[in-house]
């Protein structure tokens, strides 16, 4: 399949580099000339261009991918303007990342096929993967290293990291713990709660439900673990 | 126990993160009395926290059909489906 990547921020980066690790052709584009060199020789072909030139947007033929990925969130006026240029030229699919909820629903009326809202996305695969701890995002640091994010298995809720000891039943380290921490409003008496980062967890920490390990670990190690 | 004191209950609860005891005070409100805003608003918020989606989707739904004007219920709601 042919894939258009516009912005290569750390999120489009990430997009066109699977894609293109997957097979696919991937024409991966940004107005920063470094973010290009970064990608030109691992995706088909990179550009320097600024999505919100129509012109120089058009010159790119956007009817012919399958789809275009509009990857520019921070900047939330390239990131609408963009999309209508390309919806404007025939894409035949978008799928657009969303930094706010406005902007989320912005995209949608501008008719984005999907809008990619990444913490609700994360949060989608953890739902998916409830029942099994699996693995739903994953970076890999070289051929033999990877860090990977997997949801808290319901059987070590409740446990320290010494407890399950991961480290020597299965040769990982957990790096950090990534939680929603629910508070008190006390002016108002409602629940709500933050996300919040433990970094370099100690043994003693102990793991509640909804939890999400990042984990790093020899590959064929965390293969083994996915088997769980 | 007064329904209020229920209330009370499970929040502390959910606030220490005992998200089991919590949901168990969330749903002895809710046996008492199933249309209670406050104990639906709160146990989809505790399925959120706890990453069941789907049960989090279905109590804001149930909280828009006592009070459908209920913002918060909807935004939740509304980044929940957006996935």
């Amino acid at each position: 399949m042919q894939f258009l990547v516009i912005g290569l921020g750390r999120f489009g980066k990430a997009v066109a580099l699977t894609l293109a690790s997957k097979g696919h052709e991937v024409l991966a584009i940004d107005k920063d000339e470094s973010r290009v060199t970064e990608v030109e020789d691992k995706v088909s072909q990179a550009l320097v261009i600024d999505s919100t030139n129509e012109k120089a947007m058009k010159s790119l033929g956007i009817s012919d991918f399958d789809y275009v990925i509009v990857c520019m969130s921070s900047n939330m006026e390239a990131s609408i303007l963009t999309t209508m240029i390309v919806k404007d030229s025939g894409a035949k699919k978008v799928v657009a990342k969303a930094g706010t909820e406005v902007h989320a629903k912005i995209l949608k009326r501008i008719g984005v096929d999907k809008v990619v809202f990444p913490e609700a996305e994360m949060g989608q695969r953890v739902a998916e993967s409830l029942s099994s701890p699996k693995i739903f995002d994953y970076i890999e640091l070289s051929e033999d290293y990877s860090i990977v994010e997997i949801v808290t298995p319901d059987a070590f809720v409740g446990k320290t990291l010494a407890e399950i000891d991961l480290r020597k039943k299965y040769g990982l380290q957990v790096i950090a713990i990534r939680r929603k921490v629910p508070h008190l409003n006390e002016d108002t008496g409602q629940v709500g709660y933050d996300t919040k980062v433990v970094l370099a967890p100690g043994p003693d920490q102990e793991l509640l439900k909804g939890d999400i390990l990042v984990v790093l670990g020899e590959t064929p190690k965390i293969e083994q673990f996915k088997k769980l | 126990m007064k329904i209020e004191d229920l209330l009370e209950e499970a929040k502390f609860y959910f606030v220490s993160q005992k998200y089991d005891l919590a949901e168990k005070f969330f749903k002895e409100v809710l046996k008492k009395e199933p249309g209670n805003k406050e104990a639906l608003f709160n146990l989809a918020l505790l399925y959120e926290v706890t990453n069941q989606f789907d049960q989090a989707k279905e109590y804001f739904e149930r909280v828009l059909q006592v009070d459908p004007s209920n913002k918060e219920a909807r935004d939740h709601l509304d980044k929940l489906t957006e996935l």
